[in-house]
């Protein structure tokens, strides 16, 4: 009885083991962006420095005030667009 | 910033500030270790141009250049001022340079990284686009 215990509850665990190893990390991931997925996320917006933005009472007394800006003049600002 | 859409990951490592991680980064679209990988980007395009280099991923309003201009002019120093902004739901990447970035990067210069920066987004590298970006960006820099 005892043997039987062992090797059916010893494949069981292995199952259960390679089952939460599997579906674990995948719906830890399914939170990240896949491509050719919809983007669901909140929009992110990184600096080296975000202090500079985020913190500081200048910085802050300013951030009302920034949804209002317009965009430069044309031809002021460069670079260059993309599509894929 | 951004509308309360915030943002912002980074810091200094090595006996320097302490790193702040925001929660809406980390509950965002990339992995910590992409995060990592364009933070250090991010730092290493500062430092090597003397630039301040930013990277927004996120719907964008359109006209998507308006959006992202203005995106760029809420910035600290937009002149001297990079911006990347991503939009993978509209397949959309818009670079943007302050006037007196436009100086030293060139549009030209923009065009290839962005040539590069969509290759690697079609590829479904998105946070490998982004840092190829920069790494490109910083490199094509010409120095003061």
């Amino acid at each position: 009885m005892n043997t039987v215990l062992f090797v059916v509850g010893g494949a069981l665990g292995v199952v259960a083991l390679v089952y939460a190893i599997v579906y674990g990390s995948s719906s830890r991931q399914a939170k990240r962006y896949r491509p050719g997925r919809s983007f669901e996320f909140a929009p992110v917006w990184f600096l080296a420095q975000p202090e500079l933005l985020v913190t500081g009472q200048e910085s802050r007394a300013k951030l009302p005030a920034l949804t209002g800006v317009q965009p430069a003049a044309a031809g002021t600002k460069g670079g260059a667009s993309g599509k894929w | 910033m951004a509308s309360g859409n915030a943002l912002a990951v980074s810091g200094e490592e090595h006996g320097h500030a302490p790193r702040t991680w925001y929660p809406e980064v980390v509950d965002g679209p990339f992995t910590s270790r992409q995060l990592i990988r364009i933070d250090e980007a991010l730092r290493l395009a500062d430092s090597e141009s003397g630039l301040t280099f930013s990277v927004y991923a996120g719907d964008l309003h359109v006209p998507v250049r308006g959006h992202a201009e203005k995106l760029h002019s809420q910035l600290p120093d937009p002149d001297n001022s990079v911006l990347i902004a991503v939009s993978p739901n509209q397949r959309v990447l818009e670079l943007v340079t302050g006037e007196k970035v436009r100086k030293r990067l060139p549009d030209r210069d923009c065009a290839l990284a962005a040539f590069s920066m969509t290759a690697a987004f079609t590829g479904g590298d998105l946070a490998g686009g982004i840092v190829t970006g920069l790494s490109q960006l910083a490199s094509h820099t010409q120095k003061v």
